[in-house]
């Protein structure tokens, strides 16, 4: 008698029951959000017919949109990633008073509707702004340019990055320091050697999210860019415009364009992380 | 290198960590610092090795002050409990760290470096494992590498924090074993910190007695154990029965027994009866305590006993056995035995800091009389 049992491989008995159906469930949620969208999603474009879809998505406005939206996210999430973790080493390490505060306000851009955060950082960023009117004399303008761009997409990303990089700080013991310190390394060795390599998992994987929230970012920017074609308009924006055109294929290529580039840069920084452990 | 410790105090805000801690280490001595947790044994060993700053007196390495040097001019070799091993790194590449990491023109080169790490491993006996990553290696061998990674800098003086709390008891063994071989080869001056007496009596050429921030008692392991200066000390080193004592014309009574002390030793007092001294009756004997037997355990090369004793039986006393005579006896659980000091140690509590207590025998003439209730119980 050959039943299916003898077929599969035979699973070693675990003390968690229930993982038949936990998988099963898994699969179904995930089709049901993630894959079955994403799929009408990558099937729209194609009414265009292959050189039409190309077409669409090398139209010089979409690139334009393409090159803004993908490098501003990744000048934020460097940003991010450099001052989220001296914010979070500063919360891990340190006592001062106002510290629930500081950590409390970490996690604002979170809560903060987007669009409310993009009216308040154009408010501040306007040539006639607190801080813009400041900028001004030196010739540097960010609101409705490319910068305001970054700002934006730094403001939201922050969170990210230091709560991945908390919980990893607090872990690494200070007798790892001290060994270092006792074994004749300077602070800037003892950082460098040490601790940033310990940390760097947890630091690219808040690079990441940081990176990936910034990418499909609209509410914040479209306040502060000004939403010059070629200029300061990202595709997400694009898209919604394509779509309040009709051009709903046009709309589709968009997305998928930047489906496939998010899912190639989240793939790059995975497997990083991927060598790094395994190093 | 002899290290000199000079009045040295440490108060955390009103919490003195260390009062006023003197002590001479020769070069070439491995001291045990010994004590209780709280006892400040490893602040002390972290103000040695310059982790931690007193709040006021100075540590001198071969006459030289050390107080305001920081941690990397110290040169001492630092041995974790917990190894604090770098993680990300190779077995090789943790023992190099501190050969690396000094400055250009002291560094030696790549090639002179692997040789000498190679040297250290093949001296720990961790050859074979320079290419696996800390996280594969058991804890016993975690702490070879931390002991060869401070080995590498050619330190001053060895300081190990509980060189072998976080080990299984027959790897310890072994590493202690090992260790003070590897210490008497390289005749390096080495402090280690324990909370365990076995330990530091095996492993140390003077132990530390170490109680609330103050040296109880300095000594090499046998001097320590044999004549305690100190109630704390007699306590701390091994197993004891602890019992209020009243003194009168230069005796003290006590629960089980009672024994002749000095006139210096007056009221309050305290005696201590190691469970080994204490005999166990199956009949009523002279001066013996009635009491219920309410445990026994029978593994180990010794039968441990307890015996219920006193008014309404609420004094549990530890007695070890032999298993001859435990055999002899033939204890049952619920059965009533008497029990009888052999020998006790009595401290006057008023001068509990200074050395009193003398060790004297219980009155030997009592009668033994091996089941037969002859003789009758001492009107205490």
């Amino acid at each position: 008698m050959t039943s299916l049992a003898n077929v599969l491989p035979r699973r070693a008995p675990s003390v968690l029951p229930g993982f038949g159906p936990a998988l099963g469930f898994t699969l179904s949620y995930l089709g049901l959000i993630v894959l079955i969208p994403l799929a009408a999603l990558v099937l729209r474009p194609w009414e265009l017919g292959f050189a039409g879809f190309v077409a669409a998505v090398t139209e010089p406005r979409v690139l334009a949109a393409l090159r803004l939206s993908f490098g501003a996210s990744l000048i934020a999430a460097a940003i991010n990633a450099v001052f989220g973790l001296i914010v979070a080493w500063i919360l891990v390490r340190y006592r001062f008073p106002g510290k629930r505060v500081v950590d409390a306000l970490v996690d604002l851009p979170f809560a903060l509707p987007t669009a409310v955060a993009g009216v308040a950082l154009t408010a501040l960023y306007a040539p006639n702004g607190w801080i813009g009117s400041l900028l001004q004399p030196l010739g540097i303008q960010v609101a409705f340019t490319p910068l305001g761009v970054v700002v934006a997409l730094t403001f939201i990303g922050l969170p990210f990055v230091v709560r991945t990089v908390q919980p990893v700080l607090q872990d690494l013991e200070r007798e790892v320091e001290e060994a270092a310190a006792s074994l004749g390394a300077s602070r800037l060795q003892t950082m460098v050697r040490v601790i940033l390599p310990a940390i760097l998992p947890a630091l690219l994987t808040g690079f990441a999210l940081a990176l990936a929230r910034a990418v499909g970012e609209y509410g914040s920017v479209i306040f502060i860019a000004g939403n010059m074609p070629m200029v300061s308009e990202i595709a997400p924006l694009l898209i919604v415009i394509k779509l309040e055109q009709y051009d709903y294929a046009g709309a589709a290529a968009v997305g998928v364009a930047m489906l496939i580039i998010a899912f190639a840069m989240l793939l790059v920084l995975n497997l990083l992380q991927r060598w790094n452990r395994a190093r | 290198m002899d290290i000199q410790i000079q009045g040295i105090n440490k108060q955390f805000g009103s919490f003195t960590a260390l009062g006023n801690i003197d002590l001479t280490i020769a070069e070439g001595e491995l001291v045990a610092l010994l004590g209780p947790s709280g006892s400040g044994k490893t602040t002390l060993l972290r103000i040695i090795a310059g982790l931690e700053q007193p709040t006021s007196g100075s540590i001198l390495f071969g006459g030289e002050d050390l107080i305001g040097q920081s941690l990397r001019e110290r040169q001492v070799g630092f041995v974790f409990q917990h190894y604090a091993l770098f993680r990300h790194m190779r077995v090789f590449d943790n023992v190099a760290f501190g050969l690396r990491v000094k400055k250009r023109r002291e560094r030696r080169p790549e090639s002179e470096i692997r040789d000498r790490v190679m040297r250290l491993l093949r001296l720990v006996q961790l050859e074979p494992f320079a290419h696996r990553y800390p996280s594969q290696l058991s804890g016993g061998q975690r702490q070879r590498v931390a002991l060869a990674r401070a080995l590498a800098i050619e330190p001053r003086v060895l300081l190990l924090d509980e060189p072998f709390g976080a080990l299984d008891a027959k790897v310890r063994k072994e590493l202690r074993r090992w260790l003070r071989g590897l210490h008497d080869e390289m005749n390096l001056t080495s402090v280690f910190v324990t909370h365990d007496q076995e330990e530091a009596l095996e492993l140390a050429d003077r132990v530390v007695v170490m109680d609330h921030g103050r040296i109880e008692q300095i000594g090499p392991p046998s001097e320590v154990y044999e004549h305690p200066a100190t109630a704390f000390t007699y306590e701390f080193l091994g197993n004891v029965n602890r019992f209020d004592c009243r003194i009168n014309d230069g005796r003290a009574t006590f629960l089980i027994g009672e024994i002749t002390v000095p006139d210096a030793i007056g009221d309050p007092a305290v005696a201590y009866v190691r469970p080994h001294d204490i005999d166990v009756f199956a009949g009523r004997v002279m001066s013996g305590e009635p009491g219920i037997v309410r445990y026994v355990s029978a593994a180990g090369p010794l039968a441990k006993v307890e015996v219920a004793v006193g008014k309404a039986d609420n004094r549990l006393i530890e007695v070890e056995l032999s298993r001859p005579q435990l055999h002899h006896l033939d204890l049952k659980v619920g059965q009533t035995v008497y029990v009888r000091a052999r020998k006790a140690r009595v401290f006057s509590l008023a001068e509990n800091r200074h050395p009193s207590g003398e060790a004297l025998s219980v009155k030997s003439e009592a009668i033994y009389d091996d089941g037969q209730a002859a003789a009758v119980a001492s009107g205490r």
